[in-house]
């Protein structure tokens, strides 16, 4: 039985608007193991709440119902703080639209997860992801000066710098050419082979494929599994 | 992330709007400008008031003779004595006024009159002042050279003399006036002592006209009664009049400043019964200065929320930026709550962005106000004195400021949810 990273029992998401009655069950009820070492892929329609989930599995957002266990820890009671130094130390984002800083080089959206860990900022760790992304090159380029491709790459080295326990992105190739998917993905199969937990969500089979297990979902809930290629 | 990190952070992201960051700071330069330029001028005009305080004695009353008004001169007198105005103060209000009054320390008799002042070809026109030998200590002269007369110059009718520093630097130049005769109208005295040279007191009154002592001449009072006599004349408009005052004026100084009040209103009686005239005034530099304080403190009020109201609009305008500055940064702040920045951390950031803008803005606007204090004190002739500690409180103040008015900005931009301010376009 191979080593547990996360566990979701009964977990739901409920949004509220404001001034309606109107309620969206965005994640309706998900239990789902996730062992050490798993490439996980989510697939599913516009709007089916892959993203909420995956904001809950990312400790950004908090389950309105249910358990949420991270390495062992209950991630669904704590407070904001705590919360924060999870993703800080357990948890690497990757974002569809990259999200780093624009006035920030390469090498500094890197650090920037290792500027709140109370820790002093290891530079060599920085280019160690870097290079391991392939951007050993660009390392003082400000993101407006390099590809969407090499931004996401960035991002990637952004997550891994801290060395963390899951991975999760959130469509990492929706705004990629299929060259640069197909580098991104690539960079994602790597991690796998060294052993990394990473969650992507996904609307291409063709990257989804490329997982060890496929989740189909449908108005929050997982309507069907399938093994991938590797 | 450590204080240096973050101050270099903000730094950097208030460099990145320089026309911006230079227009908030504008504010706080005037604001604390403003505080330093107002401090200095208070602190010189307490100063000018410490320095009159020193010159009048607060324990002192003093009485001076005055002319009175032509038409209550008594008839008689321009009968009988028809040229001779007799008024005034006489010695015998001074025993009288010795014996009456509690809490006396001394009883200062003094008359003045201007004389012709010769050494050598050298003149010029001063106040020589007949006095007894404790006029210095009561009136805190301070002798440079030699010694003040003593009660032995008195009975002896001595002729000699202690001189202003003025009045030995003109008469005498380079040299050496102790022990040198110098010659008051047409009579010898010699100088036994000179004074320290002492700024001057400006006391807006009429009736407290305190003389340049740098100026004056001290004599012994009976060697002025036996040489100068009582009588004076003088000529206005053509017109002769031939004066007669025995005093000029007297100091009544008291052991402690208690005494003061109710010996002033003693003294008042006790005149208005021994003089049909009015022909004295009386003057209580306590309570001139007691008012002087009180106009200086509505006037520091008035300086002080002045200053406070164009910091008040520092604030608001930094406040106004920084929000405007969160507004912009949403997505910022969404990437670093994601990568693991606590609230607090969020907080730090930005209220230490505000406190680099309202600290330099304040480092700024200590020199402008130190500038602008002495240009007030070149222009407007007021005395300012810019203390040490200023700059210290200003800079303080410019801080808090920062932090006070950039709290609100910083814990919105905390407290945003960190999903919507990573979507936030
Ligand atoms: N903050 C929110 N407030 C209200 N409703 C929300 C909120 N966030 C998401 N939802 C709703 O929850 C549902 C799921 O949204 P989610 O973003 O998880 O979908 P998704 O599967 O990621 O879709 P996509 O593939 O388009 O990214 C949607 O109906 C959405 O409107
Ligand atoms: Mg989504």
């Amino acid at each position: 039985m191979p080593e547990v990273v996360v566990e979701l029992c009964g977990i739901r998401r409920v949004f509220r608007e404001q001034g309606s009655s109107l309620e969206v069950h965005a994640v309706d009820g998900i239990d789902l193991k996730i062992a050490k070492g798993e490439f996980l892929a989510i697939m599913g329609a516009s709007g089916s709440g892959k993203s909420t989930l995956l904001h809950i599995l990312g400790c950004l957002d908090r389950p309105t119902e249910g358990k949420y266990l991270l390495d062992g820890e209950d991630v669904s009671i704590l407070n904001d703080d705590r919360l924060s130094q999870l993703r800080n130390t357990k948890i690497g984002f990757i974002f569809q639209t990259f999200n780093l800083i624009p006035q920030l080089n390469v090498i500094e959206n890197v650090e920037l997860p290792l500027l709140y860990s109370g820790q002093p900022i290891d530079q060599k760790r920085c280019i160690e992801v870097i290079t391991a992304v392939g951007l050993e090159d660009r390392i003082s380029f400000l993101p407006n000066r390099i590809s969407g491709g090499e931004m996401q790459r960035v991002a990637i080295a952004r997550a891994l710098v801290n060395n963390p326990t899951l991975l999760v992105a959130d469509e990492p190739t929706g705004n990629l050419d299929s060259k640069s998917s197909q580098d991104i993905m690539h960079i994602f199969e790597e991690l796998h082979k060294t052993g990394r937990t990473i969650v992507v969500v996904t609307h291409e089979e063709e990257i989804a494929r490329r997982a060890e297990r496929i989740m189909h979902f449908s108005d929050g809930k997982i309507v069907r599994e399938e093994k991938g290629f590797s | 992330m450590n204080l240096a990190q973050t101050i270099i952070i903000g730094v950097r992201n208030l460099r990145l709007h320089k026309v911006r960051s230079t227009l908030t700071m504008l504010g706080m330069i005037f604001g604390v400008g403003a505080v330093i330029a107002m401090l200095s001028i208070g602190e010189g005009a307490r100063w000018e008031i410490l320095q009159q305080i020193k010159l009048l004695g607060t324990e002192n009353i003093t009485i001076r003779s005055v002319k009175p008004p032509k038409k209550t001169r008594r008839a008689e007198e321009t009968e009988g004595e028809r040229w001779v105005l007799r008024y005034g103060l006489r010695r015998k209000d001074v025993s009288h006024i010795e014996a009456v009054c509690p809490g006396i320390d001394l009883v200062i008799p003094m008359r003045d009159v201007r004389k012709d002042v010769w050494y050598a070809d050298r003149r010029m026109d001063a106040r020589v002042v007949g006095t007894t030998p404790l006029y210095a200590s009561v009136l805190n002269l301070n002798i440079h050279q030699g010694r003040f007369f003593y009660d032995y110059d008195m009975t002896k009718n001595a002729r000699v003399c202690v001189i202003g520093a003025e009045v030995a630097e003109r008469l005498f130049g380079f040299k050496e006036p102790l022990g040198e005769y110098l010659k008051i109208g047409d009579q010898w005295y010699f100088v036994i002592g000179i004074l320290e040279n002492r700024a001057s007191a400006k006391i807006g009154t009429q009736a407290m006209t305190a003389y340049d002592v740098n100026k004056d001449i001290y004599i012994p009072l009976t060697s002025a009664f036996s040489r100068f006599g009582t009588l004076s004349i003088t000529s206005t408009a053509g017109a002769h009049e031939a004066l007669d005052v025995e005093l000029d004026e007297i100091i009544v100084h008291m052991k402690d400043t208690e005494f003061v009040e109710k010996n002033a209103l003693l003294i008042k009686s006790i005149l208005a019964k021994r003089h049909e005239d009015e022909d004295y005034e009386i003057v209580v530099p306590m309570e001139l200065l007691r008012q002087k304080q009180k106009t200086q403190r509505t006037f520091n009020i008035v300086m002080i929320s002045i200053a406070a109201i164009s910091l008040l609009v520092g604030g608001i305008g930094i406040m106004n930026i920084m929000l405007a500055n969160v507004t912009e940064r949403t997505r910022e702040i969404g990437i670093r709550r994601a990568v693991g920045a606590r609230q607090s951390d969020i907080i730090k950031q930005f209220l230490t962005e505000t406190v680099v803008l309202s600290g330099s803005g304040g480092l700024i606007g200590i020199i402008v106000g130190i500038i602008g204090a002495k240009i007030v004190d070149i222009f407007a002739g007021l005395t300012t004195i810019v203390s040490l500690y200023f700059p210290l409180v200003a800079f303080t103040i410019s801080v808090a400021i920062g932090i006070i008015f950039g709290m609100y900005p910083a814990r919105k931009a905390a407290f945003m949810d960190p999903i919507q301010a990573l979507r936030y376009e």
